[in-house]
């Protein structure tokens, strides 16, 4: 029987270690795959969630306009339904009028991802504060001669 | 040796990762397209509908007022009876109109109310603005007293009846005017041809601060003093009864210098008019009972707009 040297230890330890490095370099590259895929997902979503309800907030500001330019015509009644859709991009959003500033501000807001849109609304006659959740709106001329806006 | 179905897992299930990722950029990129598809639709046309259906409902009633007034009657509940009708016809003609747009456009014929008034008129465009009725002959004379409020005074005149004068000599020598005399102050616009030999129009208050406002060139011009002034010319500068607060009285001055015909609305059913008129008849000129102004309420409404108002129309009213 031939006698086993300690040098012959080492066979078979290439195929081991070029195992463990294949298996180290796989899983780095798929993580960096995942993590690049993941935010251009995100990235994505955010620009998309952006544009949509800066989109939606000039369609509904457009609607107070119209109700406003109505109302000065010695209108009675004005009620005027904005469809929009109730979420953008699978998030839910809010619609809220802030009177603070002149002209004032339509502001919608999600939450996830956290994103603020500001339109400004032209309006010559006033304007109720209010927020509502996101979807068709319906601007209302109220008693006291302001515009309201509701949800339908 | 190694379970060989088991190799590969680790791709596998990246490969899963990597396919329910691209499937969400689908969707995100499918959100996008349908923004930018709502971005670029118009915006619901129903406002700017409505608002033109207004604008068509207060000429269309503003046309029967005149068209009617100009018939010429002599009982005020006729003309009433009249104009109610014609503005019932032009209701159901606008919602036959607006009913193939899905949408519903109504003149509320029971709220119509109406204001009554005197239609003063010469239509003989051969005859001077002299007076008429039971003092005929008169240049300088008063055609109604503590008017409240008068509306589409329209007076065409011929350029050869005209006096030629200059500006500044429009208070000395004998030139065809209107004067609105008020409590406090006056106003007088002249109609007369200026040395160039156009038609012009020019203003003064008060028996001063003498104005040329435009002028046209041309055989004989339509003035429209409650409105535009000369039609045709560019008289911006122009305003009826600047500085004159009502009641005020209208007078004629040197109604010789002119030849043509002329219209004026006066609100009130018994307004003070001069015996200058005659009341009815061809006879020139002419007090008739008028519609002064009408007040109704209009409704537009479609699936997505209610929209009620009340309009007010006086076809020719100054501040209307």
């Amino acid at each position: 029987m031939r006698k086993i040297t300690v040098s012959m230890d080492d066979r078979g330890v290439s195929t081991t270690v070029s195992y463990a490095l294949n298996l180290t370099l796989s899983a780095m590259l798929i993580s960096a795959l995942l993590f690049a895929a993941g935010s251009i997902v995100g990235d994505e979503r955010r620009s998309a969630v952006e544009a949509e309800l800066e989109v939606i907030g000039e369609r509904i500001a457009s609607g107070i306009q119209s109700a406003d330019r109505l109302n000065q015509t010695n209108a009675s009644i004005v009620n005027l339904s904005v469809t929009v859709p109730e979420r953008v991009a699978g998030s839910d959003y809010t619609v809220s009028i802030n009177n603070s500033s002149s002209p004032p501000k339509l502001v919608l807001e999600t939450t996830n991802p956290d994103i603020t849109v500001r339109i400004t609304v032209t309006v010559t006659g006033q304007l109720s504060e209010t927020s509502i959740d996101g979807g068709t709106v319906v601007i209302v001329l109220a008693a006291n001669g302001n515009l309201e806006v509701h949800e339908e | 040796m190694a379970n060989v179905s088991n190799r590969g897992q680790v791709i596998l299930v990246t490969g899963f990762a990597l396919a329910v990722t691209l499937v969400a950029v689908v969707l995100l990129l499918n959100t996008v397209i349908y923004t930018e598809n709502i971005a670029t639709r118009g915006t619901d046309p129903s406002p700017a509908e409505a608002l033109e259906f207004r604008d068509v409902a207060i000429d269309g009633i503003g046309e029967l007022v005149v068209a009617t007034n100009q018939d010429g009657y002599d009982d005020p509940a006729k003309v009433d009876a009249n104009v109610t009708a014609a503005v019932t016809n032009l209701s159901e003609y606008l919602q036959d109109a607006h009913m193939p747009r899905a949408s519903i456009a109504t003149i509320n014929t029971s709220s119509l109310s109406l204001t009554d008034g005197v239609l003063l008129r010469q239509s003989n465009d051969s005859r001077s603005f002299t007076s008429g009725g039971s003092t005929p002959g008169n240049t300088t004379w008063n055609l109604a007293e503590n008017v409240d409020s008068s509306r589409r005074m329209r007076i065409f005149v011929e350029r050869s009846s005209l006096a030629t004068e200059d500006l500044l000599d429009l208070l000395s020598n004998d030139v065809f005017a209107v004067r609105l005399v008020g409590a406090t102050n006056n106003w007088t616009a002249y109609i007369y041809e200026n040395p160039a030999g156009n038609i012009a129009l020019g203003t003064s208050t008060n028996g001063g601060n003498e104005e040329f406002h435009c002028e046209i060139d041309a055989d004989n011009a339509t003035i429209d003093l409650t409105g535009e002034g000369i039609v045709g010319a560019d008289c911006t500068s122009f305003t009826w009864a600047a500085g004159v607060s009502a009641p005020y009285d209208i007078w004629f001055l040197h109604g010789d210098q002119a030849i043509g015909h002329y219209n004026l609305t006066i609100k009130g059913s018994s307004p003070e008019i001069d015996s200058n008129f005659n009341s009815s008849g061809d006879t020139d000129p002419v007090a008739l009972e008028a519609v002064y102004s009408a007040t109704v309420e209009i409704r537009y409404q479609t699936p997505s707009l209610i929209y009620d108002a009340e309009i007010r129309v006086a076809p020719g009213e100054a501040d209307a």
